[in-house]
């Protein structure tokens, strides 16, 4: 049998024993090591599979808790709260005013969560009782907050993109700045897909409301200083030389825990309950990581990136036309994976095989982070639907896939958008990395 | 057994929640002089690296102990409870081999850090001490997935009584 037999078995072993319920991590670790072994022998494969745990405590790493700490802390205090009420502020006066302003603040809170999940969840509380009480249908409503919590990856600082980023050696920094423009995007063609459908539905807004006096919209929008210094100390520190990404994030943890606790949003067992989910999602994390570094040498073993780059040349295969399959490849995964299995999973895989037809790597990771974006609001693992639905547990999970299907649109086009000008994400790293 | 694991698991997830306090300190304190004496703290990095290996791998048995590992459940959809129960401890039954199996191959190189006593290069660290951390997380961690076996052996068990 062929290294790359080898490699194609071991990754249909790998999606057996995941829809088998077997720990993601595990499924892996164990592929891994029994693909490594079938290529190279049992004792090399144990000598990889030993030391690989002490080898992912590398300083690149550290990243990871403290972008998660400052997301958790920002979570918990009451900053999306304020967010909601300044994005309010900005809309108050529009019809669907409500869900815009839902969009606009979470793609304020992306900038500090770096979490879909916790922007979805966050927003779940806070903005679909208010849309509720105004008389939003409820398909608008949710449709709005579960799109609007995507732009938590997608918007720098993502957790996410710092794990593209450790799985394909790439730059947190470039990756963050990439991220920029296509999140921005991505929430203007969310607020105009809302515009769209209280034009084409109108009895899914109520009528518009009063306007607001402008001194209070100065007010509301001025109490945002709190996200602005810690989007500054986070993402604005890398960029201006101050800080490492590292050091960004640990300064940033630090000024979320400030600024909660004076604003008295964060009390001592406040603080001991976000270390705890810090360290559950961190550990949760590692402990994929371990495998999917097992399964990467694995990957690396039986040449199946470069059996890949073969096979296009033998049906010469356009870059183009690669490029689309692996997008349609990415959105069947989505159904059955999540977004960190996803990038781990496929990184050691395609990311060569992309390189090679001279796509840029950075620009690549933006494109899987929308794509996997997609994933997270579709059935039948759209987790941001599934952690909506805990919260609304009246609404119907067909109310909520209903509600989210207008938005994928503004998804497709973004997509496009990256295609067809990948400059989208590549121009502002180009400036400040130039 | 489910109790003292359980304590196990939680002291451990505290130890980390420190070092992950100590970890926002040190770099706090490291830009600070750095900015205002120019006098960064030597070895921040290798510091850093030895608070990882705590909060990355201290926190596992907890997060199992919570079910917090990503597991697929779409088959739980399409198969009778029973059969899922028993797939649900199959997929344990996996996990628990995997980090057994990860902590039996783990105690070699960590031998070795304390047969040639390999050290950090700035600060002089002993190498065993980081992995002696991330050696207790995965330790723990089989005690935490035997529990969590037995648990869902028992339910599967139970269920096809």
């Amino acid at each position: 049998m062929t290294e790359q037999m080898i490699g194609a078995l071991g990754i249909l072993a790998l999606v057996s024993l995941t829809l088998l319920r077997v720990p993601l991590g595990a499924a892996m670790g164990l592929v891994g090591l029994v693909g490594y072994a079938a290529i190279d022998g049992w004792d090399r494969a144990f000598i990889v599979f030993g030391t690989t745990p002490y080898s992912l405590t590398h300083y690149s790493f550290s990243v990871l808790p403290l972008f998660i700490l400052m997301g958790t802390v920002a979570t918990r205090s009451n900053m999306s709260q304020e967010l909601f009420v300044a994005a309010n502020a900005i809309f108050a006066g529009k019809r669907g005013a409500l869900p815009m302003a839902t969009i606009g603040a979470c793609a304020g809170f992306s900038a500090i969560s770096g979490s879909s999940l916790a922007t979805a969840a966050t927003f779940t509380s806070i903005a679909v009782p208010e849309m509720r009480r105004y008389g939003y249908d409820e398909r608008l409503a949710t449709g709005a907050v579960a799109a609007g919590g995507t732009l938590g990856i997608l918007i720098p600082p993502s957790v996410i993109m710092v794990i593209y980023a450790l799985a394909a050696e790439e730059s947190v920094p470039m990756l963050f700045a990439a991220g920029m423009i296509p999140g921005l995007i991505l929430a203007g063609l969310f607020l105009v897909v809302v515009w769209v459908i209280v034009r084409l539905h109108p009895e899914w807004a109520p009528p518009v409301g009063d306007k607001m006096p402008w001194g209070e919209r100065v007010r509301a929008v001025a109490a945002m200083w709190k996200l602005v210094l810690l989007f500054g100390l986070a993402v604005g520190g890398i960029y201006t030389g101050w800080f490492s990404p590292t050091e960004a994030a640990g300064i940033a943890a630090f000024a979320a825990i400030v600024l909660a606790t004076a604003t008295r949003q964060l009390n001592l067992r406040g603080l001991y309950d976000c270390l705890m989910e810090t360290l559950w999602t961190t550990a949760m994390l590692m402990f994929i990581i371990v495998g999917a570094w097992i399964f990467a040498y694995f990957v690396v073993q039986t040449r199946l990136p470069s059996g890949l780059i073969d096979l296009i040349k033998v049906f010469d295969l356009s870059p183009w036309a690669v490029i689309m399959m692996i997008l349609v490849f990415y959105i069947i995964l989505g159904c059955v994976l999540d977004a960190v299995a996803i990038i781990l999973v496929t990184v050691p895989v395609f990311l060569p095989v992309v390189v090679s037809m001279g796509y840029d790597s950075v620009w690549y990771g933006i494109l899987m982070v929308v794509v996997v974006e997609i994933g997270l609001i579709t059935p039948p693992v759209g987790l941001n639907i599934f952690v909506m639905r805990a919260q609304l547990p009246d609404i119907a999970l067909t109310t909520l896939f209903r509600g989210i299907a207008p938005f994928l649109v503004a998804d497709a086009v973004l997509i496009a958008l990256l295609l067809a000008f990948p400059q989208i994400a590549l121009w502002l790293p180009g400036i400040l990395f130039s | 057994m489910m109790s003292f694991v359980r304590a196990a698991a939680r002291f451990l997830t505290r130890v980390a929640a420190v070092f992950l306090l100590a970890m926002v300190a040190i770099n706090v304190v490291d830009v600070g002089l750095r900015s205002t004496i120019n006098a960064p703290i030597f070895g921040t990095y290798e510091i850093v690296e030895f608070l990882l290996a705590a909060v990355a791998f201290l926190a596992i048995p907890e997060a199992f102990l919570r079910d917090q590992h990503i597991t697929i459940e779409l088959i739980d959809q399409v198969v009778p409870p029973r059969v899922a129960d028993w797939m649900r401890a199959i997929g344990t039954l996996a996990a628990l081999s995997f980090v057994g199996l990860l902590a039996w191959h783990m105690v070699q190189p960590a031998l070795d850090y304390i047969e040639f006593n390999e050290i950090t290069m700035d600060l002089q660290l002993p190498l065993i001490w980081k992995a002696g951390l991330i050696m207790t997380g995965i330790a723990v961690a089989i005690l935490a997935v035997l529990v969590i076996f037995v648990r869902d052996l028992s339910q599967a068990m139970g269920r096809a009584k």
